[in-house]
């Protein structure tokens, strides 16, 4: 079952939320509004004929104006992995959790929420993982600055070697 | 929310709060649990991570393509050589480079006496953390055999740098093949065989692991289990069967699943036999790419900056622990805008976390071992 089978099928159940399939570089994936996250994959996830029963991954992507959220589905029954997107505002990016249909999915969006500082709306522990709990900011967005110094210990090493 | 505001918000007043690690020698590196239990029964075991965070997804798009290949080494540095091959992987896919089948076979090669030595070390670490100290000796003296073979092939005994973008670094030469085939000889029955008699069946590990922490498949599947741990529950699940990558459809091996040996399917003593089957199966893959490894170069043709055309790859290879993959996000610049690494150890963690619930405060550190955590594949 690829992306297209995927897509024709779930385009039923959320007329005008899904988008058309896109590839990019080696990649084909089609984005959904994030509103309905969690009816979208229930549908992935129980309907015969798709089981994408293990979530792989959700990565984060700082998209400059706004973020992106990757998720990996895996069908190990019809042998396949397909690649869903979503777009969150740049101020104050929330998104719904889907930790209770995949348990893998609660430290991925942990992850995400450390280091990219996305929000997971009825996350049951939504705690840095990562970086300390008085660690500030989220390191992978691109207008991430490090601090000169964290706990009184300098972070900056340009002149410690001199020379090099 | 912090960590003590979590534990507060659930601790009861018969519970006691028990620290483990993160310095202690049966977490496998640096992690550490804290222990909640009731008495000598757990009711969680919380997962405190990050102590070796080191920001490798940041450091991806600041260093430039052909510079991260040794970074990618640090992910898990008992099995470097997987880490190695799915990036370089990525970027061939990215570039639409061919790469030549003599390197194909070299990466092959490469990486099962790497699984090889993974796997000693997962098994003699379990061995030692149940109470027996001689079957990690064993193990790791035949890592020391391993390690010979890879410090001839790249220089290197643990992080490897070996892969290239479009190749290998160094080619093979008789002496080293004489010495794999000498090594293989020695492995695969004996060895199996002696490390067999003196701990998979010894009763007091078969006594102490089976029925720990057993994990149904449908909720090894749901917990994002990957690798050896997934097919010690009854998957039958092989990226290298059923996604073939590199060079893998043209040897025969057997993917072992877990079946209950002993005990249930799924439990720690599965997940240790499981191991040991895959070991057998690597030294097979090994015999037959040395005896057909063909001639020619080892290294496609290569544009000295390397600049991906703008677009995604997700390349995901069997590593020790499972799936490893990178998400590679190139802008059509020198660095990669975005490096995603999913890891295998990572949604072990949390199955660990699940799995604790209910079990002995001595039985954790079986769960522990028999998952094969390795610490700085989950921090990253």
């Amino acid at each position: 079952m690829n992306i297209n089978e995927v897509h024709s099928e779930v385009v039923k159940f959320f007329p005008g939320k899904i988008s058309d399939v896109i590839t990019s570089g080696k990649l084909s994936f089609f984005y959904f509004d994030r509103e309905i996250i969690y009816d979208l994959f229930l549908v992935l996830r129980d309907k015969i004929g798709m089981e994408f029963k293990h979530l792989s991954y959700i990565a984060s992507v700082d998209m400059k104006d706004h973020f992106e959220l990757i998720y990996c589905l895996y069908s190990y029954r019809w042998g396949s992995v397909i690649h869903l997107k979503t777009r969150l505002n740049r101020e104050g990016p929330h998104i719904r959790t889907i930790s209770d249909l995949f348990v893998a999915a609660e430290w991925h969006e942990r992850e995400a929420y450390d280091l990219m500082g996305i929000v997971f709306n009825d996350h049951p522990d939504l705690r840095r993982i990562m970086l300390p709990d008085d660690f500030e900011g989220h390191p992978l967005r691109k207008d991430f600055v490090e601090k000169d110094n964290y706990h009184g210990i300098p972070t900056r090493r340009d002149k410690i070697l001199g020379r090099f | 929310m912090t960590l003590e505001e979590r534990l507060n918000a659930v601790k009861r007043d018969n519970e006691i709060l028990l620290n483990m690690g993160p310095q202690h020698p049966s977490t496998h590196g640096v992690i550490r649990f804290i222990v909640r239990s009731d008495g000598e029964i757990m009711v969680e075991a919380l997962p405190v991570v990050g102590y070796l965070h080191r920001g490798i997804e940041k450091l991806a798009e600041m260093t430039p393509y052909a510079g991260f290949i040794p970074y990618t080494d640090r992910v898990d540095y008992l099995a470097a050589m997987f880490c190695n091959h799915a990036f370089v992987m990525g970027v061939e896919r990215l570039l639409g480079i061919e790469v030549p089948r003599r390197a194909e076979y070299l990466r092959v090669i490469a990486s099962e006496l790497n699984r090889i030595a993974s796997h000693l070390i997962s098994l003699g670490s379990m061995a030692m953390d149940i109470g027996a100290f001689t079957p990690f000796l064993h193990g790791i003296r035949e890592r020391e055999l391993i390690n010979d073979i890879t410090e001839m092939l790249c220089g290197a005994r643990l992080t490897y740098n070996y892969m290239r973008i479009g190749g290998v670094s160094n080619d093979i030469n008789d002496k080293i093949l004489k010495k794999i085939s000498d090594f293989l000889d020695r492995f695969l029955p004996g060895f199996i065989e002696e490390f067999n008699r003196l701990i998979t069946y010894n009763e007091i590990l078969v006594k102490r692991c089976v029925n720990i922490g057993t994990i149904s498949s449908e909720e090894a599947i749901n917990f994002g289990l990957v690798g050896p741990n997934l097919r010690a529950s009854g998957v039958k699940w092989d990226l290298r069967k059923n996604m073939p990558y590199s060079v893998y459809p043209e040897f025969k091996f057997e993917v072992p699943v877990g079946e209950g040996f002993r005990g249930s399917v799924g439990d720690s003593y599965d997940r240790f036999v499981v191991r040991v089957k895959e070991m057998e199966e690597s030294a097979k893959i090994i015999r037959q790419a040395i005896s057909s490894i063909p001639d020619g170069e080892i290294m496609a043709k290569v544009p000295k900056r390397i600049k991906p055309p703008a677009g995604e790859v997700y390349s995901a290879v069997e590593s020790a622990r499972g799936e490893l993959g990178y998400h590679i996000i190139s802008d059509g610049l020198e660095n990669p805008y975005r490096c995603k690494i999913r890891t295998g150890s990572f949604s072990a963690m949390k199955a660990i976390h699940i799995k604790s619930q209910g079990c002995f405060i001595a039985d954790l550190v079986v769960l522990i071992a028999s998952m094969d955590i390795v610490a700085p594949e989950i921090d990253r």
